[in-house]
This record gives C-alpha cells, sequence and structure tokens, in this order.
C-alpha cells in the first residue's frame, strides 16, 4: 500500500502513467479509499485542464514585429 | 495540408533562393507558434520575440543544410529548442535542493500520512475568472520547470519528446514536473485562500 506522501509523488512526477498494472491498481485503490489524495489528484488534473483551456495566443503587434525582423533580415542576407 | 508543401522540393528551392513569399508563408505558419511557446515556457515576451527571430535567421543561414528529409516543422522546433536548452542552462541549472521539496515533505508526518491536507480550491482557483491569479503562481516557477510543465501541459508531449528537446533525463523531467506542479499548487492554495 502506498503512502500519501509516495502518491503525491507519483501523481505530481508522471510517473504513475508509467507505473506497473500492480502498482497502477494500488495507486487506484489508494485514491478510492483517501479523500485527501483523491482532493491533490483532482486538483493536478483541473489544473492541467485549465491551463490547457486557455487561449495561448500572441498580440498581433509582436507578431509583426517579429515578422518585420525576420523579412529585413531575410533581404539583408541575400 | 499547407505544411506537406514545406518540405517540397519546390517549395525549398524557393527558400534556397530567399523568395519573399515563400519565407513569408513559413513566418505566418510557424512564428505563431514559437512565439507561444516562448512565452508559455516563461520568457518574457521580448525574449521569446527575440528567441523566435534567431531561431529563423538561423534557418534562413541553414537552409541550404535542409534537404527536405524530415519535417521542416521537426527541424524549425529542432532549432528553437536548442536556443530553449541553452538559455535555461545559461540562466539556472537544475539544483539539486528547491524549497518546494520541503514544503511538500512538510505536509506529511513521519509516517507519509497528510498532516496538512490540501485545502479544498477547486472552486477557487479553477473558475474561468481565475486565469489572472493562476497566471500569478505561474510566474513564481522558475524556468526549466515551467518549460517542462508548458511542454506537457499546453503542448502535451510524451516524456521522451520532452527529455530529447530539453536535453534531460526521464528521472529529471519528473523532479521539474513535480516542482512546477506543487510550487504552482501552493501558491494557488494561498491566493485562494485569501479570495475566499
Amino acid at each position: 500500500m502506498y503512502r500519501c506522501s509516495e502518491l503525491v509523488r507519483l501523481i505530481s512526477s508522471d510517473e504513475y502513467l508509467t507505473a506497473k498494472p500492480l502498482e497502477k491498481l494500488g495507486i487506484r485503490l489508494h485514491l478510492a479509499m483517501c479523500r485527501f489524495c483523491a482532493r491533490y489528484f483532482r486538483q493536478l488534473r483541473g489544473l492541467s485542464a485549465t491551463v490547457r483551456g486557455w487561449d495561448h495566443s500572441v498580440p498581433a503587434s509582436e507578431f509583426e514585429a517579429a515578422k518585420t525582423y525576420i523579412l529585413r533580415q531575410l533581404s539583408q542576407k541575400s | 495540408m499547407r505544411e506537406a508543401n514545406f518540405s517540397d522540393p519546390e517549395f525549398l528551392e524557393r527558400l534556397r533562393k530567399r523568395d519573399e513569399a515563400a519565407w513569408e508563408t513559413m513566418v505566418e505558419v510557424y512564428l505563431p507558434h514559437l512565439l507561444r511557446a516562448g512565452r508559455g515556457m516563461g520568457f518574457s515576451p521580448d525574449e521569446s520575440r527575440e528567441m523566435a527571430q534567431s531561431v529563423f535567421v538561423a534557418l534562413i543561414e541553414g537552409i541550404a543544410r535542409f534537404e527536405g528529409r524530415s519535417h521542416m516543422r521537426t527541424f524549425l522546433f529542432g532549432i528553437f529548442y536548442n536556443k530553449v536548452s541553452e538559455h535555461l542552462r545559461a540562466r539556472q541549472r537544475a539544483a539539486d535542493n528547491d524549497p518546494i521539496d520541503e514544503v511538500v515533505e512538510s505536509r506529511f508526518d513521519a509516517s507519509g500520512n497528510w498532516r496538512q491536507p490540501p485545502l479544498d480550491i477547486e472552486k477557487a482557483v479553477f473558475a474561468r475568472e481565475a486565469r489572472e491569479m493562476v497566471q500569478e503562481c505561474l510566474e513564481t516557477v522558475p524556468h526549466s520547470q515551467r518549460a517542462a510543465f508548458y511542454l506537457r501541459e499546453v503542448e502535451e508531449m510524451e516524456t521522451a519528446e520532452i527529455c530529447k528537446k530539453m536535453a534531460i533525463s526521464a528521472t529529471n523531467l519528473g523532479v521539474l514536473l513535480f516542482r512546477a506542479r506543487n510550487r504552482l499548487r501552493e501558491c494557488l492554495e494561498k491566493k485562494g485562500l485569501k479570495g475566499s
């Protein structure tokens, strides 16, 4: 049986993703029985979903500035 | 669809000849991704722009060496991640000890049970309007940890790919992710607590 501290490490380092079947079963059992670890796990998953769901686009002005620079370099290097 | 044409001999020839329209297409397609990745990894807008620019300059200079055997995207991002790891190495070596390790450790008793369980912060910090709070906490995450976090969570890359791009071992990646996520969670817990 895993300790809570071990479980937290396995989850937050993503080690649980590559765990062997028996270890995975142990992790699932622990999560089913321990509400704090389950909460911790839920929070990390929530965090992933939140960050993944953001609009990561870059301001147009920044894009234009970089584009101008690159195309200028192109003409200078030719 | 457009991507498939980039390793096309005809298109490559145009790039080699410095055809501006061809290069403009490249910039339109790949520059936003590079800028986004730089910022997502915690580089400032200026740093991200300089890095993306230098990737393109390197590509302009090195296009003659690109034979179209690999994907243009792979080639371009190869240059990008080399620059990222140069930056990361220069800015901060992965420390053996990080204060966050102790913070996490202090939450458990000697037998590894929760002494200080995680607070229920979901409602406070994962709401749509909490972006600012999460963003602020993300700013407290050191560079290499944030880069690992970004590649995993936003780019959704596999372990092997991240390790290759960041030139680190899988164990190291695990440590970086552990620290990034716990630092972020601890920060959010503090902020969520204040906000509720």
